[in-house]
């Protein structure tokens, strides 16, 4: 025992030792320098600058006039790093006109005053050929370096494109995520009484804007999901009472059924390559999960438990599936191989989960956790490590993840009127909000980053 | 030759009693931990004069005669009177004190903008702690020890302005007490500088960088902080190493200049390591 507690005064000893300067100094033969620790960072959103947008010369296009625009994009890209939650634009009042000379020189020292951390100028320019540029230039105050630069040549009638690209571009260098904002998100518009609600396909811009209606709602339509190149969706339709998965050209607008048996189809997503289709079927009383060609044939089934098996989405790299079955009794996460093999519970909660969906980032499985008199949305590791909790609302469910797999975003169903409506929130758990949209919505799919 | 049965006996209790005492040592060493760095500075709490960075054996003064060192912190000013060997100073510069922060109504373009004060937490340390920290440098400066408080300001001041203004005697080392004060001072000033932004509670938490900062005497700093390195780095937050390294970047440039007695910055605080650590301590 005296030799274990000599040994203890030794390490003691060491670890004493330990703090004081690392001898590792820049210049040798030199002391070694004092060595400094700052621990703690604080987490708070950034502060950034966001001037409107100068023009080299005011011009009048299609989309109104260049000065005007560079105000309005300045405002779109404002509204996607706030929308963020990790970036704090500053108010109008502290902004101050940048000439389109100071676009590439910036005037740090009055920045540096405001309290931005950030500052991101830009131009738009007409060109000769009907076109606009963008112009998007982002500095660090503090070291007084630019950051990047990109220049977007879009059509006037898509200039909100290219404020999304250059508010990608500042989130991208300063946050370390991938890009999300030059997005479009799928979803359910609800309207009308509780019983007899009205469902139409919507298509958005991340942000809520460009809405538009896809099908006129005469018949309920359920969990529309994007194929990876955006051409093609596959959703759910009541269509003459029959349930069942079509898939939805968009170019065309023609649209079939995904399979051509007599059975209900349902809860469909596309594999990441776009190449698969897996869906659940209701065959004689069994529920499985089934996959198919995109472009038709015949389908494969993946699993064969008497049990529920459905809710199938595939690992990034496509080698996956997770799905969710009741075969322990209660709903709970299972993954399996893309050829149904190796089918093995993940989730072992007290709660019940349900609608797995698998982050593009592979690194996470995100879901609706039942339990408690709660539906709530959470992410765990493909292992079923790492369980977390995200929404805090009432009925949270049927999450979907943001092209970078940083935001989520589901749909919120009101207690008592049963409304619906689309939320998001971070993969921290931080800034949850609402995603507005004309009407009520429901099971939103957030499509890829278009290109 | 022959064992009777007390020998073998004792024998027997000697060997077990060493095979017990070898296992025994044999496991603790097993056991060891290897010496677990500190995440956080520790707590200043001096118990002796700790050692210094160097032996305390006087070498001669390197350092260019200075003028009287008044007993508050020495302005930039003066340490342009007498540039140090190393590193060059930087051109005077005007300090020019902005108007308080609100300052919306723009400006014409200046060619050579002013550098003002940036917009920053009130970093201002309480006036006792740099007092000691002085207070021990100058004792320091003098090569004796601090002798207690029989001494009056005025002795220390004249001690002061003797060693640190004519070059002529030698200048000791700075000690470990005066040198864990000034990390105190320099950690309490850039720590609420230190903002991570977006990644907090993302996996760059695990990320720690490590710069070497070079401060002019105005405690500005010499040109951009370099990373001296980066640990904690996996194929998960790999993505967020650049972000980490400028966030801790920033912190320190945005806090400068720091307010740092002048007689430790030689051999002090004008070369250091500053370590980031953005998760708090578990």
């Amino acid at each position: 025992m005296r030799a274990t507690h000599i040994l203890a005064a030794v390490i003691g000893l060491t670890s004493v030792s330990a703090q004081t300067p690392v001898p590792s100094g820049p210049v040798p033969g030199a002391p070694a320098p004092l060595r400094v620790d700052i621990t703690g960072g604080i987490s708070q959103p950034m502060p950034i600058a966001i001037p409107n947008m100068p023009t080299p010369a005011v011009t009048s296009t299609a989309a109104g006039s260049t000065d005007a625009l560079g105000a309005q994009v300045a405002k779109v890209i404002n509204g996607d790093l706030k929308g963020s939650g990790l970036f704090r634009p500053l108010p109008d009042d502290q902004l101050k006109p940048v000439a389109f000379d100071q676009v590439q020189a910036p005037d740090y020292a009055t920045w540096l005053q405001t309290g931005a951390q950030a500052l991101v100028q830009g131009f738009v320019q007409a060109n000769g050929d009907g076109t606009l540029t963008v112009g998007c230039y982002l500095y660090d105050v503090f070291s007084k370096t630019e950051l990047a630069r990109q220049g977007y040549v879009v059509k006037p009638a898509d200039w909100r494109r290219g404020a999304h690209k250059c508010a990608d571009t500042i989130y991208t260098r300063l946050t370390g995520e991938g890009p999300y904002f030059d997005s479009q998100v799928i979803y359910v518009s609800e309207t009308g009484p509780k019983k007899n609600r009205t469902k139409r396909l919507a298509l958005m811009d991340q942000d809520g804007a460009n809405h538009r209606f896809i099908t006129n709602g005469q018949s309920l339509v359920l969990t529309p999901r994007f194929a990876p190149n955006r051409q093609t969706i596959v959703f759910m339709s009541f269509e003459n009472d029959q349930p069942r998965v079509y898939v939805y050209d968009v170019g065309s607008g023609r649209k079939r059924r995904i399979v051509d048996e007599p059975f209900t189809t349902f809860g469909p997503r596309f594999s990441p390559d776009g190449k698969w289709i897996v869906f659940s079927m209701i065959k004689a009383g069994n529920c499985d999960i089934y996959k198919v060609s995109s472009s038709g044939g015949q389908a494969t089934r993946l699993t064969t438990s008497p049990s529920i098996d459905t809710g199938g989405s595939f690992s990034p790299d496509g080698s996956k599936i997770a799905f969710e079955s009741d075969r322990s009794g209660t709903q709970q996460i299972y993954v399996m191989n893309a050829d149904g093999s190796n089918q093995h519970r993940i989730s072992f909660g007290s709660a019940r989960y349900a609608t797995p969906v698998w982050s593009p980032r592979g690194d996470l499985i995100a879901y609706t956790h039942i339990g408690g008199g709660r539906f709530d949305i959470g992410v765990m590791a493909p292992d079923g490590s790492g369980q977390k909790v995200l929404s805090n609302g009432w009925q949270d469910e049927g999450p979907s993840w943001s092209p970078n797999g940083r935001v989520l975003m589901y749909f919120r169903t009101a207690q008592g009127s049963g409304r619906a409506d689309l939320w998001s929130v971070d993969l921290t758990g931080v800034n949850e909000h609402a995603v507005p949209t004309p009407l009520d919505g429901s099971d939103p799919a957030w499509g890829p980053l278009l290109p | 030759m022959s064992i009777d049965r007390t020998d073998g006996t004792g024998l027997g209790i000697a060997i077990a009693g060493h095979a017990l005492l070898f296992a025994a040592l044999t496991f603790s060493i097993a056991h060891r931990q290897p010496p677990k760095h500190f995440e956080a500075a520790p707590i200043d709490v001096q118990l002796v004069d700790a050692v210094g960075l160097q032996s305390a054996t006087p070498t001669p003064a390197t350092e260019a005669p200075q003028q009287q060192t008044a007993p508050e912190v020495a302005p930039p000013e003066a340490a342009q009177a007498a540039p140090p060997p190393t590193p060059a100073p930087p051109a005077p510069k005007e300090q020019v004190k902005p108007a308080p922060s609100q300052l919306p109504s723009p400006k014409p373009v200046k060619a050579e903008p002013a550098k003002p004060t940036p917009a920053k937490p009130d970093l201002r340390l309480s006036s006792s702690l740099l007092k000691d920290l002085r207070a021990t440098a100058k004792a320091e400066g003098a090569g004796k020890r601090a002798t207690g408080s029989l001494l009056g300001n005025d002795f220390l001041k004249g001690v002061v302005s003797a060693s640190a203004g004519k070059g002529a005697s030698a200048r000791a080392p700075i000690s470990g007490a005066a040198m864990n004060g000034l990390a105190a001072a320099i950690k309490k000033q850039v720590q609420p500088c230190y903002e991570i932004g977006s990644l907090g509670g993302t996996d760059a938490m695990q990320i720690v960088t490590v710069l070497h900062l070079r401060f002019n005497k105005d405690g500005s700093v010499n040109g951009l902080p370099q990373v001296a390195e980066q640990t904690g780095l996996t194929d998960s937050n790999r993505r967020y190493s650049k972000q980490m390294a400028e966030m801790s970047r920033n912190a320190v440039l945005r806090c400068a200049p720091l307010k740092l007695p002048a007689e430790l910055y030689e051999g002090g605080w004008e070369n250091i390591e500053m370590g980031f650590i953005p998760g708090q301590m578990r």
